[in-house]
């Protein structure tokens, strides 16, 4: 029971947590980009968009932090043994964490809200670059962290003399960091954010372009914001490509799962599964459309380096549960529907945002982007980069389970010792509650910023300035 | 670097982390504690607001930073601080992201101000007052079975030493926080503030002789450097009633000291238990290559954290009076 509610416990602290900090990422790369426009190019309209930007980041950024705030205290509350366990990893990536990236946003996002006119120009410029390196380095030291726990690398494993794990020391700190899977997961999840960011700053626009607001304000945040989203969007098929080759030779019990194979396939002409509709009690797909050779394919091309093999063998989950020696059945792959449906619905979205980019680029191009129907697409998908983040997440978390450290460490043995179920139950539903209620007010702040954001009108009565001493 | 060295720089390191964290990020908790007492009218809540505003991440990471050497370098004290204090915990941090998340929203919620200003009382006065509470009872010691796990409860962490270093601590971040006050805020805020100083100032003397005999009683063969560092504190305290302008830096010393002083008589522990075992820095170490690793990204790293966090100080110095626009 413990151990259900802990799990949902972090379920909901992560999943919120998720929600805010891809768009802190992606929006601190965009006011960079319209800074670097404004420095260079120097005009007002490039400055304009980044007060904007900077206005909504502002209110994104304290959620984002609230909600990340809880997790440094939560994996010692709720987890305390893997924190013991992990904390060689933990210790040298979170230490890096912190020291480059917490401090370097923390208090740069302060000259960033704070100081647009308070600061030169090119020091302004500096604070953007600063908190876009803060918050993209936070999110490498995080990833490699996650990325360790999914493909650990560069440790050596040290148990007690029942066999069970002690603790897992680090010997190569450059592979532990640089492990199989962090640079695809880095990139992966990079331009994840940037596609959530761009693609809500795009919606910004077509809703000023739809209500004929800050027209010209618009059009160039469209414009530019709108291409960062197709080509991310373009470029997302390629990382997410390299990552699914990374499960596929580390964690085949995951690729499984994603293609809901039961038992294993081999050759040129693996199909790969659209959607089905899964029994997992019974081991079986009741129902299974499916396109052929794809998986093959799939699989069997890799870029880094360039090869082309189709004649590959895909592992089906049945080889992953095995029956030990007093007869009890032990499953070593993770939940099948749900790990295979959350991968479907980032897939299916991953598609329609690269359609969307298509018909964009191409209606940029005719000079035809005042089309209603477009910009009412634009607006109302903002959403869907959040739910496809979240689906990809759970793709590769609960793709991992049953182990917290993958092969290593199973989530159950790594619970904090006589923890109460109905206090756990308790700390769920106080943070779920305040959780709603900031995002609830988040969300209320940032329509109030967008709606009455006047261009040109903008911070005229600075009534007093700051005194000097 | 070996074993031995590495675990003396990281628990010192860990010890200075919380020191700068109740110097900078003092002010907040402090001044939330008294929020109701300061502040009457809108703009005088905003200029305490304003007057943190800018600084609140960078202060508050401090915390995230001592809280993480502990955890890679000492596993099994943060395993068994934060699985053990459970609940104590989850109260300090619901009420901390609260005190967060209403500096900015205060200032722009305009329709829940009046939540968000209790937020900042509340959300402030319970971490400053169960953050003393915590350290008193990792002071003193707290029950442990053979692997070092945390056998006692809620109710446990309620002892009565444990409740005068809480007071200890809260008595001691409010002084610092109108000391900041005073150098950072204008207006009929100043009054105010002085007033409460004088207060928190002598209430922080009166026990802080209580403590220091107190902890004597309990612990035996504590050095000459324990009554040294305690007398300058107590000389400190008292000169505070008769500096003019040099509060925040005479608390700040204060603060320092005080963390010495907790340094001394927790060496080598970093937990203590109540019987003779503890987690000390030697018999719950991470590895050595680990442990370097920490030491060398903290001495790379810190010399900027410092440089910058200091130009942050000094493009928004000068004083605020909450009616200028920070936006």
């Amino acid at each position: 029971m413990e151990l259900l509610l802990a799990r949902i416990h972090f379920a909901m602290a992560t999943t919120f947590h998720f929600i805010f900090p891809p768009i802190t990422i992606g929006l601190s790369f965009l006011i960079l980009l319209f800074q670097t426009l404004y420095l260079l190019k120097g005009k007002e309209v490039y400055n304009e968009i980044s007060k904007l930007l900077v206005k909504i980041l502002a209110v994104i950024f304290v959620v984002g932090v609230v909600t990340g705030f809880t997790l440094s205290f939560a994996f010692g509350m709720y987890w305390s043994k893997f924190s013991k366990i992990a904390a060689d990893l933990i210790g040298i990536t979170i230490t890096a964490e912190g020291v480059f990236a917490f401090f370097l946003e923390g208090v740069f996002i302060g000259l960033l809200l704070f100081g647009q006119n308070k600061l030169p120009k090119s020091m302004y410029w500096f604070s953007a670059l600063m908190v876009f390196l803060g918050t993209h380095l936070s999110a490498f030291f995080i990833l490699a962290t996650n990325s360790w726990m999914q493909t650990p690398a560069g440790h050596e494993i040290i148990r007690n003399a029942t066999g069970q794990i002690d603790k897992i020391i680090i010997v190569n700190w450059f592979e532990a960091i640089f492990n199989p899977s962090t640079m695809a997961r880095m990139l992966h999840t990079t331009v994840a954010c940037w596609i959530t960011a761009s693609l809500l700053v795009s919606a910004v626009a077509a809703y000023y372009m739809i209500y004929k607001k800050n027209m010209e304000l618009a059009n160039t945040m469209f414009r530019i914001s709108f291409i960062v989203f197709a080509l991310s969007s373009f470029a997302q098929f390629f990382t997410g490509h390299l990552q699914a080759m990374v499960a596929y030779k580390y964690q085949p019990a995951k690729v499984a799962a994603f293609e809901a194979m039961w038992d294993t396939q081999r050759g040129p002409n693996i199909p790969m599964s659209i959607i089905a509709i899964i029994d997992e009690k019974n081991q079986r797909n009741i129902i299974n459309i499916e396109l052929p050779f794809l998986n093959s394919l799939l699989y069997g091309t890799e870029f880094f380096p360039p090869h082309l093999d189709l004649n590959i063998e895909i592992k089906g989950i049945k080889e992953f549960v095995k029956t030990m020696e007093d007869g009890t059945v032990v499953k070593e792959h993770p939940p099948v529907a749900i790990t295979y449906y959350t991968f479907r619905i980032m897939i299916f979205l991953g598609t329609f945002f690269a359609i969307l980019g298509i018909i964009g680029l191409f209606l940029l191009y005719k000079n035809r982007i005042d089309n209603i129907k477009f910009l009412k697409a634009v607006l109302h998908s903002w959403p869907l980069p959040l739910i496809a983040n979240t689906a990809g997440w759970y793709t590769a978390e609960i793709g991992r389970q049953p182990y917290i450290i993958y092969g290593v460490l199973k989530t159950k043995d790594s619970l904090t010792p006589n923890l109460n179920a109905f206090t756990v139950l308790l700390t769920i539903i106080v943070l779920l509650s305040l959780y709603l209620f900031l995002s609830y007010v988040a969300y209320y702040l940032i329509t109030k910023v967008i709606k009455n954001f006047n261009q040109g009108a903008e911070e005229v009565p600075a009534s007093e300035p700051i005194k000097e001493v | 670097m070996d074993g031995f060295l590495t675990q003396h720089i990281l628990y010192i390191v860990m010890g200075v982390a919380f020191f700068v964290y109740t110097f900078l990020y003092g002010p907040i908790l402090g001044s939330g504690s008294v929020f109701p007492l300061l502040a009457k009218e809108d703009h005088e809540r905003k200029a305490i607001l304003h007057s943190v505003a800018p600084f609140w991440d960078g202060a508050g990471v401090w915390l995230i930073a001592a809280a993480v050497v502990m955890w890679g370098a000492f596993p099994q004290s943060y395993a068994t601080l934060f699985g053990g204090f459970f609940l104590a915990l989850f109260i300090v941090l619901v009420f901390l992201l609260l005190s967060i998340a209403s500096i900015e929203l205060y200032i722009k919620d305009e329709t829940r101000r009046n939540f968000w200003k209790n937020a900042y009382f509340v959300g402030n006065l319970v971490p400053s007052l169960l953050f003393g509470v915590a350290l008193g009872n990792v002071v003193m010691g707290i029950p442990l079975n053979e692997e070092l796990w945390y056998t006692g409860d809620f109710f446990t962490l309620l002892r009565p030493y444990a409740l005068l270093v809480g007071l200890l601590g809260f008595t001691i971040l409010i002084t610092h926080a109108m000391g900041y006050i005073l150098i950072k805020v204008e207006g009929e805020v100043i009054e105010r503030a002085q007033n409460v100083l004088k207060i928190s100032n002598s209430i922080f003397l009166m026990l802080f002789v209580i403590f220091v005999f107190w902890t004597h009683h309990m612990f035996e063969g504590l050095s000459i450097f324990y009554w040294i560092v305690s007398a300058l504190i107590v000389l400190l305290s008292a000169a505070m009633f008769f500096v003019k302008s040099f509060h925040f830096w005479v608390s700040t010393l204060i603060l320092l000291l005080s963390w010495i002083l907790i340094g001394l008589i927790q060496y080598p522990f970093v937990i203590r238990g109540l019987s003779d075992n503890g987690i000390t820095l030697f018999n719950n170490s991470s590895s050595p290559v680990t442990q370097t690793a920490m030491i060398v990204i903290l001495a790379v790293g810190l010399p900027f954290v410092i440089l910058y966090t200091y130009y942050s100080y000094f493009v928004f110095r000068g004083k605020f009076s909450g009616k200028e626009q920070l936006y």
